[in-house]
Protein backbone atom coordinates (compact mmCIF):
# COMPACT_ATOMS: atom_id res chain seq x y z
CA UNK A 1 0.00 0.00 0.00
CA UNK A 2 2.89 2.33 0.72
CA UNK A 3 4.12 2.11 -2.83
CA UNK A 4 0.64 3.01 -3.96
CA UNK A 5 0.72 6.26 -2.01
CA UNK A 6 4.14 7.06 -3.36
CA UNK A 7 2.77 6.50 -6.85
CA UNK A 8 -0.18 8.73 -6.02
CA UNK A 9 2.17 11.49 -4.90
CA UNK A 10 4.25 11.17 -8.05
CA UNK A 11 1.20 11.32 -10.31
CA UNK A 12 -0.15 14.36 -8.46
CA UNK A 13 3.18 16.09 -8.92
CA UNK A 14 3.11 15.32 -12.62
CA UNK A 15 -0.47 16.62 -12.90
CA UNK A 16 0.55 19.99 -11.45
CA UNK A 17 3.65 20.10 -13.62
CA UNK A 18 1.58 19.51 -16.78
CA UNK A 19 -0.92 22.21 -15.87
CA UNK A 20 1.95 24.60 -15.14
CA UNK A 21 3.65 23.86 -18.49
CA UNK A 22 0.41 24.26 -20.44
CA UNK A 23 -0.49 27.57 -18.83
CA UNK A 24 3.03 28.84 -19.45
CA UNK A 25 2.91 27.82 -23.11
CA UNK A 26 -0.50 29.42 -23.62
CA UNK A 27 0.65 32.62 -21.91
CA UNK A 28 3.82 33.01 -23.91
CA UNK A 29 2.39 32.04 -27.29
CA UNK A 30 -0.24 34.75 -26.98
CA UNK A 31 2.57 37.24 -26.20
CA UNK A 32 4.81 36.04 -29.00
CA UNK A 33 2.17 36.39 -31.70
CA UNK A 34 3.11 39.44 -33.75
CA UNK A 35 1.03 42.51 -33.13
CA UNK A 36 -0.45 44.05 -30.04
CA UNK A 37 -3.50 42.00 -29.01
CA UNK A 38 -5.22 45.24 -28.05
CA UNK A 39 -5.05 46.37 -31.69
CA UNK A 40 -6.21 42.96 -32.85
CA UNK A 41 -9.26 43.22 -30.62
CA UNK A 42 -10.11 46.84 -31.29
CA UNK A 43 -9.15 46.88 -34.97
CA UNK A 44 -6.14 48.59 -36.53
CA UNK A 45 -7.76 51.96 -37.05
CA UNK A 46 -9.52 52.15 -33.69
CA UNK A 47 -9.19 55.38 -31.67
CA UNK A 48 -6.24 55.28 -29.31
CA UNK A 49 -8.45 55.60 -26.19
CA UNK A 50 -10.28 52.39 -27.13
CA UNK A 51 -6.98 50.57 -27.67
CA UNK A 52 -5.69 51.95 -24.38
CA UNK A 53 -8.80 50.74 -22.56
CA UNK A 54 -8.47 47.22 -23.94
CA UNK A 55 -4.78 47.21 -23.14
CA UNK A 56 -5.61 48.06 -19.56
CA UNK A 57 -8.22 45.30 -19.46
CA UNK A 58 -5.82 42.74 -20.88
CA UNK A 59 -3.02 44.10 -18.73
CA UNK A 60 -0.59 43.91 -21.63
CA UNK A 61 0.99 47.28 -20.85
CA UNK A 62 2.94 46.05 -17.83
CA UNK A 63 6.20 44.05 -17.62
CA UNK A 64 5.85 40.50 -18.93
CA UNK A 65 7.01 38.84 -15.71
CA UNK A 66 4.42 40.69 -13.62
CA UNK A 67 1.73 39.62 -16.07
CA UNK A 68 3.01 36.05 -15.95
CA UNK A 69 2.88 35.94 -12.15
CA UNK A 70 -0.66 37.28 -12.11
CA UNK A 71 -1.66 34.85 -14.83
CA UNK A 72 -0.42 31.84 -12.84
CA UNK A 73 -1.97 32.97 -9.57
CA UNK A 74 -5.21 33.67 -11.45
CA UNK A 75 -5.28 30.10 -12.76
CA UNK A 76 -4.79 28.72 -9.27
CA UNK A 77 -7.76 30.80 -8.10
CA UNK A 78 -9.78 29.76 -11.18
CA UNK A 79 -9.85 33.35 -12.36
CA UNK A 80 -9.26 34.03 -16.05
CA UNK A 81 -10.42 37.62 -16.12
CA UNK A 82 -13.59 38.66 -17.93
CA UNK A 83 -14.80 38.43 -21.51
CA UNK A 84 -13.91 41.38 -23.75
CA UNK A 85 -17.34 41.33 -25.34
CA UNK A 86 -19.90 40.48 -22.70
CA UNK A 87 -17.91 41.66 -19.66
CA UNK A 88 -18.94 38.46 -17.89
CA UNK A 89 -16.39 36.56 -15.84
CA UNK A 90 -14.73 33.85 -17.93
CA UNK A 91 -14.96 31.33 -15.10
CA UNK A 92 -18.73 31.85 -14.83
CA UNK A 93 -19.12 31.46 -18.59
CA UNK A 94 -17.11 28.25 -18.56
CA UNK A 95 -18.97 26.74 -15.64
CA UNK A 96 -22.35 27.52 -17.19
CA UNK A 97 -21.37 25.83 -20.48
CA UNK A 98 -19.31 22.91 -19.24
CA UNK A 99 -22.02 20.55 -17.87
CA UNK A 100 -23.52 20.06 -21.34
CA UNK A 101 -20.12 19.25 -22.87
CA UNK A 102 -19.31 16.87 -20.02
CA UNK A 103 -22.66 15.15 -20.45
CA UNK A 104 -22.08 14.77 -24.20
CA UNK A 105 -18.58 13.41 -23.67
CA UNK A 106 -19.56 10.89 -21.00
CA UNK A 107 -22.67 9.68 -22.81
CA UNK A 108 -20.74 9.46 -26.07
CA UNK A 109 -18.10 7.37 -24.35
CA UNK A 110 -20.79 5.13 -22.91
CA UNK A 111 -22.22 4.52 -26.40
CA UNK A 112 -18.74 3.95 -27.83
CA UNK A 113 -17.89 1.27 -25.28
CA UNK A 114 -21.33 -0.32 -25.51
CA UNK A 115 -20.83 -0.76 -29.25
CA UNK A 116 -17.14 -1.57 -29.29
CA UNK A 117 -16.83 -4.07 -26.45
CA UNK A 118 -19.25 -6.75 -27.69
CA UNK A 119 -18.25 -6.36 -31.31
CA UNK A 120 -14.53 -6.35 -30.54
CA UNK A 121 -14.73 -9.37 -28.24
CA UNK A 122 -16.83 -11.33 -30.75
CA UNK A 123 -14.37 -10.49 -33.52
CA UNK A 124 -11.43 -11.72 -31.49
CA UNK A 125 -13.15 -14.87 -30.26
CA UNK A 126 -14.63 -15.86 -33.62
CA UNK A 127 -11.89 -14.94 -36.04
CA UNK A 128 -12.77 -14.83 -39.74
CA UNK A 129 -16.44 -15.23 -38.86
CA UNK A 130 -19.32 -13.00 -39.88
CA UNK A 131 -18.83 -10.93 -36.71
CA UNK A 132 -15.17 -10.46 -37.40
CA UNK A 133 -15.95 -9.10 -40.86
CA UNK A 134 -18.75 -6.95 -39.49
CA UNK A 135 -16.36 -5.51 -36.92
CA UNK A 136 -13.64 -4.83 -39.47
CA UNK A 137 -16.00 -3.22 -41.97
CA UNK A 138 -17.60 -1.14 -39.24
CA UNK A 139 -14.25 0.11 -38.00
CA UNK A 140 -12.85 0.84 -41.47
CA UNK A 141 -15.92 2.78 -42.55
CA UNK A 142 -16.34 4.42 -39.16
CA UNK A 143 -12.79 5.71 -39.21
CA UNK A 144 -13.25 7.12 -42.69
CA UNK A 145 -16.43 9.02 -41.89
CA UNK A 146 -15.68 12.29 -40.07
CA UNK A 147 -17.83 12.79 -36.99
CA UNK A 148 -19.49 15.93 -38.30
CA UNK A 149 -20.57 14.24 -41.51
CA UNK A 150 -21.91 11.28 -39.56
CA UNK A 151 -23.86 13.81 -37.50
CA UNK A 152 -25.32 15.38 -40.65
CA UNK A 153 -26.24 11.93 -41.96
CA UNK A 154 -27.96 11.05 -38.67
CA UNK A 155 -29.82 14.36 -38.85
CA UNK A 156 -30.95 13.52 -42.33
CA UNK A 157 -32.12 10.00 -41.51
CA UNK A 158 -33.74 10.62 -38.12
CA UNK A 159 -34.91 14.22 -38.35
CA UNK A 160 -35.63 14.88 -42.01
CA UNK A 161 -36.56 11.46 -43.28
CA UNK A 162 -38.00 9.49 -40.34
CA UNK A 163 -38.82 12.58 -38.27
CA UNK A 164 -38.14 10.80 -34.96
CA UNK A 165 -35.81 13.37 -33.46
CA UNK A 166 -36.00 17.16 -33.64
CA UNK A 167 -33.62 19.14 -35.82
CA UNK A 168 -30.93 21.27 -34.18
CA UNK A 169 -31.61 24.29 -32.04
CA UNK A 170 -32.33 23.08 -28.51
CA UNK A 171 -30.72 21.26 -25.62
CA UNK A 172 -33.53 19.11 -24.20
CA UNK A 173 -32.68 15.41 -23.69
CA UNK A 174 -34.29 14.53 -27.03
CA UNK A 175 -31.98 16.99 -28.76
CA UNK A 176 -28.98 15.23 -27.27
CA UNK A 177 -29.66 11.75 -28.64
CA UNK A 178 -28.24 12.31 -32.11
CA UNK A 179 -25.12 14.23 -31.01
CA UNK A 180 -24.28 11.52 -28.50
CA UNK A 181 -24.86 8.81 -31.12
CA UNK A 182 -22.64 10.61 -33.62
CA UNK A 183 -19.81 10.95 -31.11
CA UNK A 184 -20.20 7.42 -29.82
CA UNK A 185 -20.30 5.66 -33.18
CA UNK A 186 -17.32 7.67 -34.38
CA UNK A 187 -15.16 6.62 -31.44
CA UNK A 188 -16.48 3.05 -31.40
CA UNK A 189 -14.91 2.53 -34.82
CA UNK A 190 -11.45 3.06 -33.35
CA UNK A 191 -12.22 1.21 -30.13
CA UNK A 192 -13.45 -1.96 -31.89
CA UNK A 193 -9.98 -2.46 -33.30
CA UNK A 194 -8.34 -1.97 -29.95
CA UNK A 195 -10.67 -4.36 -28.16
CA UNK A 196 -10.12 -6.93 -30.88
CA UNK A 197 -6.31 -6.64 -30.75
CA UNK A 198 -6.18 -6.61 -26.97
CA UNK A 199 -8.47 -9.64 -26.74
CA UNK A 200 -6.62 -11.65 -29.42
CA UNK A 201 -3.30 -10.95 -27.74
CA UNK A 202 -4.63 -12.33 -24.47
CA UNK A 203 -6.20 -15.35 -26.18
CA UNK A 204 -2.80 -16.23 -27.64
CA UNK A 205 -0.97 -16.23 -24.30
CA UNK A 206 0.42 -19.30 -22.58
CA UNK A 207 -1.94 -19.28 -19.64
CA UNK A 208 -4.80 -19.75 -22.07
CA UNK A 209 -3.14 -22.89 -23.44
CA UNK A 210 -2.77 -24.12 -19.87
CA UNK A 211 -6.42 -23.37 -19.18
CA UNK A 212 -7.47 -25.22 -22.34
CA UNK A 213 -5.36 -28.27 -21.52
CA UNK A 214 -6.79 -28.25 -18.00
CA UNK A 215 -10.15 -28.78 -19.66
CA UNK A 216 -11.82 -25.53 -18.60
CA UNK A 217 -14.96 -24.65 -20.52
CA UNK A 218 -14.47 -22.15 -23.37
CA UNK A 219 -16.74 -19.60 -21.73
CA UNK A 220 -14.72 -19.53 -18.52
CA UNK A 221 -11.47 -19.22 -20.44
CA UNK A 222 -12.73 -16.41 -22.61
CA UNK A 223 -14.68 -14.30 -20.22
CA UNK A 224 -13.10 -14.99 -16.83
CA UNK A 225 -9.49 -15.32 -17.87
CA UNK A 226 -8.84 -13.58 -21.16
CA UNK A 227 -11.38 -10.77 -21.00
CA UNK A 228 -10.33 -9.55 -17.55
CA UNK A 229 -6.76 -9.19 -18.70
CA UNK A 230 -7.77 -7.74 -22.05
CA UNK A 231 -9.76 -4.99 -20.34
CA UNK A 232 -6.80 -3.65 -18.38
CA UNK A 233 -5.05 -1.84 -21.25
CA UNK A 234 -8.43 -0.49 -22.33
CA UNK A 235 -8.85 1.21 -18.96
CA UNK A 236 -5.65 3.21 -19.40
CA UNK A 237 -6.91 4.16 -22.79
CA UNK A 238 -10.29 5.41 -21.59
CA UNK A 239 -8.70 8.63 -20.28
CA UNK A 240 -7.42 9.52 -23.73
CA UNK A 241 -10.76 8.50 -25.20
CA UNK A 242 -12.38 11.04 -22.92
CA UNK A 243 -10.08 13.68 -24.38
CA UNK A 244 -11.13 12.68 -27.89
CA UNK A 245 -14.72 13.03 -26.75
CA UNK A 246 -14.07 16.56 -25.46
CA UNK A 247 -12.47 17.49 -28.78
CA UNK A 248 -15.22 15.76 -30.75
CA UNK A 249 -17.81 17.58 -28.72
CA UNK A 250 -16.45 20.93 -29.93
CA UNK A 251 -17.25 19.88 -33.51
CA UNK A 252 -20.54 18.15 -32.78
CA UNK A 253 -21.90 21.06 -30.74
CA UNK A 254 -21.40 23.19 -33.83
CA UNK A 255 -23.38 20.77 -36.02
CA UNK A 256 -26.34 20.66 -33.64
CA UNK A 257 -26.07 24.27 -32.38
CA UNK A 258 -25.71 23.09 -28.79
CA UNK A 259 -24.63 25.72 -26.25
CA UNK A 260 -21.67 23.82 -24.78
CA UNK A 261 -18.11 24.74 -23.93
CA UNK A 262 -16.98 23.98 -27.49
CA UNK A 263 -19.23 26.64 -28.96
CA UNK A 264 -18.08 29.11 -26.32
CA UNK A 265 -14.45 28.55 -27.34
CA UNK A 266 -15.25 28.63 -31.06
CA UNK A 267 -17.18 31.86 -30.93
CA UNK A 268 -14.39 33.33 -28.82
CA UNK A 269 -11.94 32.33 -31.55
CA UNK A 270 -14.09 33.99 -34.23
CA UNK A 271 -14.42 37.18 -32.19
CA UNK A 272 -10.86 37.18 -30.83
CA UNK A 273 -12.07 37.26 -27.27
CA UNK A 274 -8.66 36.40 -25.81
CA UNK A 275 -9.55 35.90 -22.12
CA UNK A 276 -12.28 33.42 -23.08
CA UNK A 277 -9.97 31.56 -25.49
CA UNK A 278 -7.23 31.29 -22.85
CA UNK A 279 -9.59 30.31 -20.09
CA UNK A 280 -11.48 27.80 -22.21
CA UNK A 281 -8.37 26.14 -23.60
CA UNK A 282 -6.73 25.85 -20.19
CA UNK A 283 -9.91 24.59 -18.58
CA UNK A 284 -10.37 21.85 -21.18
CA UNK A 285 -6.76 20.70 -20.95
CA UNK A 286 -6.83 20.69 -17.15
CA UNK A 287 -10.03 18.63 -17.15
CA UNK A 288 -8.43 16.22 -19.62
CA UNK A 289 -5.24 15.93 -17.54
CA UNK A 290 -7.24 15.44 -14.36
CA UNK A 291 -9.33 12.64 -15.89
CA UNK A 292 -6.15 10.94 -17.08
CA UNK A 293 -4.70 11.30 -13.61
CA UNK A 294 -7.79 9.62 -12.14
CA UNK A 295 -7.61 6.83 -14.71
CA UNK A 296 -3.91 6.29 -13.98
CA UNK A 297 -4.51 6.04 -10.26
CA UNK A 298 -7.50 3.77 -10.76
CA UNK A 299 -5.50 1.57 -13.09
CA UNK A 300 -2.62 1.16 -10.71
CA UNK A 301 -5.12 0.39 -7.98
CA UNK A 302 -6.90 -2.36 -9.91
CA UNK A 303 -3.86 -3.85 -11.55
CA UNK A 304 -2.26 -6.12 -8.96
CA UNK A 305 1.02 -6.19 -10.85
CA UNK A 306 1.51 -2.47 -10.24
CA UNK A 307 -0.11 -2.42 -6.80
CA UNK A 308 2.24 -5.03 -5.39
CA UNK A 309 5.54 -4.25 -7.05
CA UNK B 1 -12.23 -24.08 -43.76
CA UNK B 2 -10.04 -21.52 -42.14
CA UNK B 3 -7.48 -21.42 -44.95
CA UNK B 4 -10.28 -21.16 -47.49
CA UNK B 5 -11.84 -18.09 -45.89
CA UNK B 6 -8.38 -16.58 -45.50
CA UNK B 7 -7.82 -16.93 -49.20
CA UNK B 8 -11.13 -15.26 -49.88
CA UNK B 9 -10.18 -12.59 -47.40
CA UNK B 10 -7.01 -11.86 -49.35
CA UNK B 11 -8.95 -11.65 -52.57
CA UNK B 12 -11.32 -9.10 -51.09
CA UNK B 13 -8.39 -7.14 -49.73
CA UNK B 14 -6.66 -7.05 -53.09
CA UNK B 15 -9.85 -5.85 -54.74
CA UNK B 16 -10.25 -2.98 -52.26
CA UNK B 17 -6.56 -2.17 -52.51
CA UNK B 18 -6.81 -1.72 -56.29
CA UNK B 19 -10.00 0.28 -55.89
CA UNK B 20 -8.37 2.56 -53.31
CA UNK B 21 -5.33 3.17 -55.50
CA UNK B 22 -7.51 3.93 -58.50
CA UNK B 23 -9.64 6.37 -56.52
CA UNK B 24 -6.63 8.24 -55.13
CA UNK B 25 -5.10 8.41 -58.59
CA UNK B 26 -8.33 9.86 -59.94
CA UNK B 27 -8.35 12.40 -57.12
CA UNK B 28 -4.75 13.41 -57.77
CA UNK B 29 -5.46 13.88 -61.49
CA UNK B 30 -8.58 15.89 -60.68
CA UNK B 31 -6.61 18.13 -58.33
CA UNK B 32 -3.74 18.69 -60.76
CA UNK B 33 -5.84 19.20 -63.86
CA UNK B 34 -8.77 20.96 -62.16
CA UNK B 35 -9.01 23.89 -64.64
CA UNK B 36 -9.10 21.45 -67.57
CA UNK B 37 -11.64 19.02 -66.12
CA UNK B 38 -14.03 21.20 -64.15
CA UNK B 39 -16.98 22.35 -66.25
CA UNK B 40 -17.19 25.79 -64.56
CA UNK B 41 -15.24 28.02 -62.23
CA UNK B 42 -15.85 26.87 -58.63
CA UNK B 43 -16.99 30.34 -57.58
CA UNK B 44 -19.19 31.18 -60.57
CA UNK B 45 -22.77 31.71 -59.43
CA UNK B 46 -25.72 30.79 -61.64
CA UNK B 47 -28.29 32.65 -59.59
CA UNK B 48 -31.19 31.39 -61.68
CA UNK B 49 -30.16 27.78 -61.14
CA UNK B 50 -29.97 27.42 -57.37
CA UNK B 51 -30.20 24.09 -55.46
CA UNK B 52 -30.44 21.98 -58.62
CA UNK B 53 -30.68 18.24 -58.15
CA UNK B 54 -27.92 15.94 -59.45
CA UNK B 55 -28.11 14.98 -63.14
CA UNK B 56 -29.64 18.32 -64.05
CA UNK B 57 -28.82 19.70 -67.44
CA UNK B 58 -25.36 21.21 -67.48
CA UNK B 59 -24.79 20.41 -63.78
CA UNK B 60 -23.97 16.73 -63.38
CA UNK B 61 -23.94 16.82 -59.56
CA UNK B 62 -26.40 19.68 -59.20
CA UNK B 63 -25.78 23.14 -57.80
CA UNK B 64 -25.65 24.71 -54.34
CA UNK B 65 -27.56 27.50 -52.64
CA UNK B 66 -25.72 30.17 -54.65
CA UNK B 67 -26.07 28.29 -57.91
CA UNK B 68 -22.45 27.15 -57.98
CA UNK B 69 -21.70 23.89 -59.77
CA UNK B 70 -21.16 21.11 -57.21
CA UNK B 71 -18.92 19.02 -59.48
CA UNK B 72 -16.61 21.95 -60.13
CA UNK B 73 -16.42 22.78 -56.44
CA UNK B 74 -15.71 19.15 -55.66
CA UNK B 75 -12.87 19.01 -58.19
CA UNK B 76 -11.33 22.29 -57.02
CA UNK B 77 -11.91 21.35 -53.39
CA UNK B 78 -9.68 18.30 -53.77
CA UNK B 79 -6.82 20.74 -54.33
CA UNK B 80 -6.92 22.27 -50.87
CA UNK B 81 -7.47 18.82 -49.39
CA UNK B 82 -4.40 17.31 -51.03
CA UNK B 83 -2.33 20.46 -50.55
CA UNK B 84 -3.05 20.63 -46.83
CA UNK B 85 -2.42 16.90 -46.47
CA UNK B 86 0.85 16.78 -48.36
CA UNK B 87 2.37 20.03 -47.07
CA UNK B 88 1.52 19.44 -43.43
CA UNK B 89 2.71 15.83 -43.50
CA UNK B 90 5.94 16.92 -45.23
CA UNK B 91 6.54 19.56 -42.55
CA UNK B 92 5.92 16.98 -39.85
CA UNK B 93 8.16 14.43 -41.57
CA UNK B 94 11.06 16.86 -41.97
CA UNK B 95 10.81 18.21 -38.42
CA UNK B 96 10.23 14.75 -37.00
CA UNK B 97 13.29 13.34 -38.78
CA UNK B 98 15.48 16.15 -37.50
CA UNK B 99 14.26 15.98 -33.91
CA UNK B 100 14.11 12.19 -33.83
CA UNK B 101 17.65 11.71 -35.13
CA UNK B 102 18.93 14.35 -32.73
CA UNK B 103 17.20 12.67 -29.81
CA UNK B 104 18.40 9.26 -30.94
CA UNK B 105 22.06 10.16 -31.48
CA UNK B 106 22.67 12.61 -28.67
CA UNK B 107 23.11 11.59 -25.09
CA UNK B 108 20.59 11.19 -22.38
CA UNK B 109 19.94 14.81 -21.46
CA UNK B 110 18.83 16.27 -24.79
CA UNK B 111 17.21 13.02 -25.90
CA UNK B 112 15.38 12.66 -22.62
CA UNK B 113 14.09 16.22 -22.64
CA UNK B 114 12.93 15.94 -26.24
CA UNK B 115 11.16 12.68 -25.52
CA UNK B 116 9.43 14.14 -22.48
CA UNK B 117 8.11 16.95 -24.67
CA UNK B 118 7.15 14.56 -27.47
CA UNK B 119 5.33 12.16 -25.17
CA UNK B 120 3.58 15.08 -23.54
CA UNK B 121 2.26 16.32 -26.87
CA UNK B 122 1.37 12.82 -28.04
CA UNK B 123 -0.73 12.16 -24.95
CA UNK B 124 -3.15 14.86 -26.09
CA UNK B 125 -6.01 14.01 -28.43
CA UNK B 126 -5.40 15.42 -31.90
CA UNK B 127 -8.59 17.43 -32.25
CA UNK B 128 -8.15 19.07 -28.88
CA UNK B 129 -4.55 19.93 -29.67
CA UNK B 130 -5.35 21.28 -33.13
CA UNK B 131 -8.11 23.53 -31.86
CA UNK B 132 -5.87 24.74 -29.03
CA UNK B 133 -3.04 25.63 -31.39
CA UNK B 134 -5.43 27.23 -33.90
CA UNK B 135 -7.01 29.30 -31.15
CA UNK B 136 -3.57 30.67 -30.32
CA UNK B 137 -2.26 31.19 -33.87
CA UNK B 138 -5.46 32.43 -35.39
CA UNK B 139 -7.31 30.73 -38.24
CA UNK B 140 -6.92 30.41 -42.00
CA UNK B 141 -5.37 28.09 -44.57
CA UNK B 142 -1.69 28.74 -43.73
CA UNK B 143 -2.28 28.52 -39.99
CA UNK B 144 -4.13 25.25 -40.48
CA UNK B 145 -1.27 23.69 -42.46
CA UNK B 146 1.29 24.83 -39.90
CA UNK B 147 -0.84 23.61 -37.00
CA UNK B 148 -1.32 20.14 -38.47
CA UNK B 149 2.40 19.99 -39.23
CA UNK B 150 3.31 20.86 -35.64
CA UNK B 151 0.80 18.46 -34.17
CA UNK B 152 2.03 15.55 -36.30
CA UNK B 153 5.76 16.18 -35.75
CA UNK B 154 6.00 14.21 -32.49
CA UNK B 155 4.48 11.12 -34.14
CA UNK B 156 7.36 10.96 -36.61
CA UNK B 157 9.95 12.05 -34.06
CA UNK B 158 9.12 9.18 -31.77
CA UNK B 159 9.40 6.54 -34.52
CA UNK B 160 12.61 8.06 -35.87
CA UNK B 161 14.23 8.15 -32.44
CA UNK B 162 13.38 4.54 -31.63
CA UNK B 163 14.62 3.35 -35.04
CA UNK B 164 17.79 5.43 -34.86
CA UNK B 165 18.64 3.97 -31.47
CA UNK B 166 18.11 0.40 -32.56
CA UNK B 167 19.85 0.86 -35.92
CA UNK B 168 22.91 2.41 -34.28
CA UNK B 169 23.55 -0.88 -32.49
CA UNK B 170 23.24 -2.96 -35.69
CA UNK B 171 26.35 -4.68 -37.02
CA UNK B 172 26.49 -2.88 -40.36
CA UNK B 173 26.30 0.54 -38.72
CA UNK B 174 28.95 -0.36 -36.15
CA UNK B 175 31.32 -1.66 -38.79
CA UNK B 176 30.76 1.45 -40.85
CA UNK B 177 31.56 3.56 -37.80
CA UNK B 178 34.65 1.47 -37.13
CA UNK B 179 35.80 2.24 -40.66
CA UNK B 180 35.66 5.91 -39.77
CA UNK B 181 32.56 6.99 -41.69
CA UNK B 182 31.36 10.39 -40.59
CA UNK B 183 28.18 10.63 -38.57
CA UNK B 184 26.22 12.60 -41.13
CA UNK B 185 27.03 10.03 -43.79
CA UNK B 186 25.98 7.16 -41.52
CA UNK B 187 22.67 8.91 -40.97
CA UNK B 188 21.99 9.55 -44.64
CA UNK B 189 23.40 6.25 -45.90
CA UNK B 190 22.27 3.73 -43.31
CA UNK B 191 19.84 5.13 -40.81
CA UNK B 192 17.32 7.04 -42.91
CA UNK B 193 16.96 4.52 -45.76
CA UNK B 194 16.37 1.72 -43.28
CA UNK B 195 13.48 3.40 -41.56
CA UNK B 196 11.87 4.66 -44.74
CA UNK B 197 9.23 1.91 -45.00
CA UNK B 198 7.90 2.62 -41.51
CA UNK B 199 7.85 6.33 -42.20
CA UNK B 200 5.94 5.84 -45.43
CA UNK B 201 3.25 3.81 -43.69
CA UNK B 202 2.95 6.41 -40.96
CA UNK B 203 2.82 9.21 -43.52
CA UNK B 204 -0.08 7.51 -45.31
CA UNK B 205 -2.08 7.19 -42.12
CA UNK B 206 -1.30 10.75 -41.02
CA UNK B 207 -2.25 12.00 -44.48
CA UNK B 208 -5.68 10.51 -43.88
CA UNK B 209 -5.91 12.20 -40.46
CA UNK B 210 -4.76 15.50 -41.95
CA UNK B 211 -7.57 15.31 -44.48
CA UNK B 212 -10.16 14.72 -41.76
CA UNK B 213 -8.73 17.63 -39.76
CA UNK B 214 -8.76 19.89 -42.84
CA UNK B 215 -12.40 19.08 -43.46
CA UNK B 216 -13.33 19.42 -39.79
CA UNK B 217 -11.60 22.78 -39.37
CA UNK B 218 -13.05 24.13 -42.60
CA UNK B 219 -16.43 22.90 -41.42
CA UNK B 220 -15.96 24.87 -38.20
CA UNK B 221 -14.93 27.93 -40.22
CA UNK B 222 -11.35 27.80 -38.93
CA UNK B 223 -9.70 26.42 -42.06
CA UNK B 224 -10.20 27.25 -45.72
CA UNK B 225 -12.09 30.54 -45.92
CA UNK B 226 -15.00 31.09 -48.32
CA UNK B 227 -15.44 31.52 -51.21
CA UNK B 228 -12.51 29.12 -51.82
CA UNK B 229 -13.86 25.64 -52.45
CA UNK B 230 -13.25 23.01 -49.78
CA UNK B 231 -15.17 19.86 -49.00
CA UNK B 232 -15.46 20.83 -45.34
CA UNK B 233 -16.90 24.21 -46.30
CA UNK B 234 -19.34 22.58 -48.73
CA UNK B 235 -20.59 20.41 -45.87
CA UNK B 236 -20.85 23.43 -43.61
CA UNK B 237 -23.16 25.17 -46.09
CA UNK B 238 -25.05 21.96 -46.77
CA UNK B 239 -26.05 21.66 -43.12
CA UNK B 240 -28.51 24.53 -43.49
CA UNK B 241 -30.09 23.07 -46.64
CA UNK B 242 -30.58 19.54 -45.39
CA UNK B 243 -34.32 19.71 -46.11
CA UNK B 244 -34.23 21.24 -49.57
CA UNK B 245 -31.05 19.71 -50.98
CA UNK B 246 -29.67 16.72 -49.08
CA UNK B 247 -27.40 15.87 -52.03
CA UNK B 248 -25.25 18.84 -51.04
CA UNK B 249 -24.40 16.97 -47.85
CA UNK B 250 -24.03 13.56 -49.45
CA UNK B 251 -21.68 14.24 -52.33
CA UNK B 252 -18.72 15.92 -50.56
CA UNK B 253 -19.14 13.59 -47.60
CA UNK B 254 -18.94 10.45 -49.72
CA UNK B 255 -15.91 11.83 -51.57
CA UNK B 256 -14.24 12.65 -48.26
CA UNK B 257 -14.98 9.31 -46.62
CA UNK B 258 -13.76 7.46 -49.72
CA UNK B 259 -10.48 9.39 -49.65
CA UNK B 260 -9.83 8.67 -46.00
CA UNK B 261 -10.88 5.06 -46.41
CA UNK B 262 -8.53 4.57 -49.37
CA UNK B 263 -5.55 6.06 -47.53
CA UNK B 264 -6.20 4.05 -44.37
CA UNK B 265 -6.68 0.88 -46.34
CA UNK B 266 -3.52 1.31 -48.38
CA UNK B 267 -1.60 2.08 -45.19
CA UNK B 268 -2.94 -1.10 -43.58
CA UNK B 269 -2.12 -3.33 -46.52
CA UNK B 270 1.39 -1.95 -46.93
CA UNK B 271 2.02 -2.28 -43.19
CA UNK B 272 0.92 -5.89 -43.29
CA UNK B 273 3.15 -6.61 -46.30
CA UNK B 274 6.19 -5.12 -44.58
CA UNK B 275 5.63 -6.64 -41.14
CA UNK B 276 4.01 -10.04 -41.66
CA UNK B 277 3.99 -10.55 -37.88
CA UNK B 278 1.06 -8.19 -37.36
Amino acid sequence: METFFRLLARKTGRLFLTVFVISTVVFFILRVIPGDPAYVVAGVDAPSEAVEAIRARLGTGRPVLVQYGEWLSGILRFDFGSSLLSEEKVSTLILSRFPLTLLLALAGMGIAYMLALPLGILSAVKRWSFWDYAGMIFSQIGMAVPSFWLAILLLFVFSVWLRIFPLFGGDTPVHLVLPVLAMGINRAAVLVRMVRTSMSVELGREYIITAVSKGLPDKVIRYRHALRNALLPLITFSGIQFGYMLGGSIIIEQVFSLPGLGRLILSAIYQRDFPVIQGGVIFVTVVFCFVNFLVDVLYSYINPRIRVS
Amino acid sequence: MKTCSRKKHHKIRRFFFTLSCAYLLLLAVAALAAPLIAPYSPTRQFLDKRLLEPCSEGHLLGSDELGRDVLSRLIYGSRSLLAVGSISVSIALAAGLLLGIMAGLRGKLLGGCLMLLIDGILSFPTVLLVITVISLFGYGLAQMILTIGIVFTPVFARIVRAETKSLMTEGFVESSRALGTRRLKIVTRHIVPNMLPDLIIQATILFASAIIIEASLSFLGLGVQPPSPSWGLMLKDARSYIFQAPHLAFIPGIALAATVFSLNFIGDVVAEKLNPKL
